[in-house]
């Protein structure tokens, strides 16, 4: 069972993710709040896995609460759902942590996935963010990515972390090469080690500059 | 539920089909949607772009939901030109959303009368 808290001040939205949420098999809203600093309140008294939050709300937004939730509960897994689609946004939660980012005019069924990955490969991350955050990274040259000289990638890692770039959850790469969810995750902490990638992001970093994959 | 200005089929899948969950929420979205519409003329007048930029924020969720598409297209042009410009080029885009929201709000009332 996946225990989630959701804090968001519009109530429209909130009411209509909620009832989403309530008809998910294997999730439990444990509370809803308005603000951060209700959430914080709220985990003091609640165990929780993954929190829906919200950048813009009143009293404490989602950038300070992101800051105090990773420092008082770094087990928590948060996913931030915004209507902000900028780089200045979306690559501040990343950095502080955010396993997954969303826009708030994701269909349905896609709020569903991103918390199933997040819970499954504890990461979610769409393809409109992802683009978003690409472009800063490597279009704006804002990092240069470097990355040590490696190993070669074997024929079966380069097909993992093709599947990694096609936002596909270690289940559907596993259905694809006919391999166990484990094998998969095997595959893909080798190409971590070997590129020196510190997480997903930077593999997807990595295969784009290298040619490995063009969306 | 497909109408001129609104497609509410988001709604249907979030609410799995309830047409009282629905109900609620358009009832809801009726209370508060005029005075945030109203709001957007208020800050323009007022110049006031960052309370503008931030009504536009709020409204973009809950139109994405109605499957209000032109609405969602005309309140992220006025995001994009509020943030580019400043209040005084906005005019035009909040008098369009407000004629707009009058449609959405007849059409929906008119959805609540029927079922």
């Amino acid at each position: 069972m996946i225990r989630l808290a959701l804090a968001d001040d519009q109530v429209l939205f909130r009411r209509g993710l909620s009832m989403l949420l309530r008809d998910m098999p294997d999730v439990q809203v444990v509370f809803e709040c308005g603000n951060g600093e209700e959430l914080l309140l709220g985990l003091q008294g609640n165990e929780v896995d993954i929190i829906l939050l919200d950048l813009q709300m009143p009293v404490m937004g989602g950038k300070e609460a992101m800051q105090r939730i990773t420092k008082e509960y770094p087990s928590i897994k948060v996913i931030v759902l915004s209507s902000h689609d900028e780089e200045e946004f979306i690559a501040p939660m990343i950095e502080l942590g955010a396993r997954g980012y969303m826009l708030k005019t994701a269909e349905p069924n896609e709020i569903e996935n991103a918390i199933g990955s997040v819970s499954e490969n504890g990461f979610y991350f769409s393809e409109a963010v992802n683009q978003v955050v690409l472009q800063g990274l490597v279009s704006k040259k804002k990092v240069k990515p470097t990355f040590p000289e490696i190993d070669p990638l074997s024929e079966r890692e380069l097909e993992v972390i093709r599947g990694i770039c096609q936002e596909m959850t270690t289940t559907e790469i596993a259905g694809k090469l006919f391999v166990s969810p484990r094998t998969v995750e095997f595959h893909r902490n080798n190409i971590l080690l070997k590129t020196g990638a510190r997480n997903v992001a930077g593999l997807v970093v990595y295969a784009l500059t290298k040619g490995i994959f063009t969306p | 539920m497909r109408h001129a200005a609104t497609d509410l089929s988001i709604l249907e899948q979030l609410f799995k089909g309830d047409r009282e969950q629905i109900h609620q929420w358009l009832e809801l979205y009726l209370e508060q949607a005029p005075d945030q519409f109203a709001a957007l003329s208020e800050f323009q007048k007022a110049g006031n772009a960052e309370a503008l930029a931030m009504i536009v924020h709020d409204l973009r969720p809950q139109t994405h939901y109605l499957g209000a598409h032109r609405m969602l297209e005309l309140l992220v042009a006025l995001g994009e030109l509020v943030k580019r410009e400043g209040t005084a080029p906005c005019r035009v885009l909040v008098d369009e959303t407000h004629a707009l929201s009058r449609e959405i709000e007849t059409e929906l009332r008119a959805c609540l009368n029927r079922t």
